[in-house]
């Protein structure tokens, strides 16, 4: 272990994997943690339980929806493993990256060389306490209580992100349609078999709160995703196709619900945990050639276009009315469907998001493979936006 | 329109922050504000996040302020009976924003101005919007 690692040497991700994500009543809570870490595993090479020195475990709010707390001990028994570092981490819808940035970090001190992360949510069977698990994620004390959700804190983004820059409703459901579109070759995705939907459809569907309307929100879903990281210089014993964490930025705003956010509808935060993963990958914005960004809301993604800088600020609109991110335009975005459409397994998430980007670099997204990609990005958000975690992967070493 | 029994554990005997929820049933919006640096917060704090002072007070704050966005939500959470406008406002000198219930004859706009009110739920005055 920890034997000179150079701190110049990336760590290397090994495998990825996601189980389908939707209604899962077939499995019991561990049961999907543990199917998650086997479809991770299934796509490394070889790897034995001793190799894994680190577990982390992604899980937003297994107390609420399956009466189970300590789940990282839980992820222990079920992989049979013995960590010299275990954590569960929960940073609510951006727990995955959360964890898969801790566990990069751990390797890159030296403490260990391979770490599993595993992330689950478990929420279709009780949508009464998956409901309260998202209700409180904002300001409990001082904001909830006044009526505040995750999807009417987006709706007031949406509203003023219109009034800024122009952005209309049809560009808003555009970001569905896409998204629906790609989840249709997703065969994992909880919306899988819904196949297409028309702009039509995502515009005239029910108001959630205005701006928003049901066909703007992610789902509640049962799914988890797994990651496996190790030391650059020994990914070679676990696969031929390592991919390369070459960048990873994280920043938060001192803000648990509105009122200490600098503003709704430009993202420091995002900003800055982007810049801190582009001058660490020492790539820009438009070396980016494919993106999973975290669109729980359609907005949501639009801004996220703007302050990951692959449009000019306030353009975020017209980059999807233009086709830009779809999966055959020049800067592919969501290819898994999204949350939008993949669906919203709260600590699968992040994880999911880099399991795709992993196919992806790896040439294996079938009918949804962009062509020639070498460098992707994942972006995954919590809170109003108060909390970013950024990756940058490569193909390609260094 | 709402019940307060959602979050049923805050307050009741949480003494140092009696006085915040106390003024509110004065109709007083009061918040904190640092002795040493003088940087009012928003909630209210014990440890200033500006110098980390603990030398912190009880200060009135301007009820006035500007809409600067809303929402119709039509699909309330639980605990709410019915629909609702959400207003973000802008409060003059506070400079954050601060979310509350809208009530008034006509929606909201971005840019109104408007004052806080109070509406008791379960004996608890809470904060509302109305036009100013």
């Amino acid at each position: 272990m920890g034997k000179d690692i150079s701190m110049s040497s990336d760590v290397a991700i090994v495998g990825a994997g996601i189980t389908k994500f939707g209604k899962r009543h077939d499995v019991t809570y561990r049961e999907l943690l543990a199917e998650a870490a086997a479809e991770a595993i299934a796509t490394v090479d070889e790897i034995r339980p001793s190799d894994i020195e680190g577990l982390y475990v992604s899980a937003s709010m297994p107390e609420l929806t399956v009466d189970q707390a300590h789940v990282g001990n839980l992820a222990a028994q079920e992989l049979g493993i013995t960590p010299k570092i275990v954590s569960r981490i929960e940073m609510a819808c951006s727990s995955g990256s959360t964890a898969v940035r801790n566990a990069w970090a751990a390797i890159k001190s030296g403490l260990i060389d391979t770490a599993i992360i595993v992330g689950l949510e478990k929420m279709t069977h009780n949508p009464q306490m998956a409901n309260k698990g998202l209700c409180i994620v904002p300001d409990v004390e001082y904001e909830s209580i006044n009526g505040i959700t995750a999807y009417s804190g987006f709706a007031l983004a949406a509203r003023k992100h219109m009034q800024e820059y122009g952005t209309t409703r049809e560009q808003l459901s555009l970001v569905a349609v896409k998204n629906h579109s790609n989840a249709a070759k997703n065969e994992k995705a909880q919306f899988h078999s819904m196949g297409e939907i028309t702009l039509e459809k995502a515009m005239n569907a029910r108001m959630v709160s205005d701006p928003l309307n049901l066909f703007d929100c992610s789902p509640i879903t049962d799914g988890g995703a797994a990651v496996i990281l190790t030391r650059g210089d020994i990914a070679k014993e676990f696969t031929d196709q390592p991919i390369w964490i070459r960048g990873s930025g994280q920043s938060i705003e001192p803000s648990l619900g509105i009122s200490n956010i600098r503003s709704i509808t430009e993202w420091h935060a995002l900003k800055k945990a982007a810049k801190q993963a582009y001058e660490m990958a020492n790539v820009k914005p438009s070396d980016i050639d494919v993106a999973e960004t975290h669109d729980c809301f359609t907005i949501a993604e639009i801004i996220e276009y703007e302050d990951l800088g692959f449009t000019k600020k306030g353009t975020g609109g017209k980059f999807i009315e233009d086709g830009e991110s779809r999966l055959d335009g020049s800067l592919p975005v969501n290819t898994s469907g999204g949350l939008k459409a993949k669906g919203h397994p709260i600590g699968a998430t992040g994880l999911a998001q880099i399991a795709e980007i992993t196919s992806q670099l790896r040439g294996q997204a079938g009918k949804r493979q962009v062509d020639d990609a070498k460098i992707g990005l994942t972006h995954n958000l919590a809170g109003f936006a108060t909390h970013h975690v950024v990756h940058i992967l490569s193909n390609e070493a260094r | 329109m709402a019940t307060l029994q959602q979050f049923p554990y805050f307050i009741e005997k949480a003494e140092r922050i009696k006085p915040f929820w106390d003024a509110l049933n004065q109709g007083k919006f009061v918040s904190t504000r640092c002795s040493e640096c003088e940087e009012v917060h928003f909630p209210p704090r014990i440890l200033c996040p500006k110098c980390f002072s603990t030398n912190v007070e009880w200060t009135e704050l301007p009820r006035k302020g500007t809409v600067e966005s809303f929402t119709f939500v039509e699909i309330p959470p639980e605990g709410f009976l019915e629909s609702y406008y959400l207003a973000m406002v802008r409060m003059d000198q506070l400079e954050k924003p601060i979310l509350a219930r809208f009530v008034g004859e006509n929606p909201p706009s971005i840019g109104q101005a408007v004052e806080m009110h109070f509406e008791s739920i379960d004996g608890q005055n809470v904060p509302v919007f109305k036009p100013a």
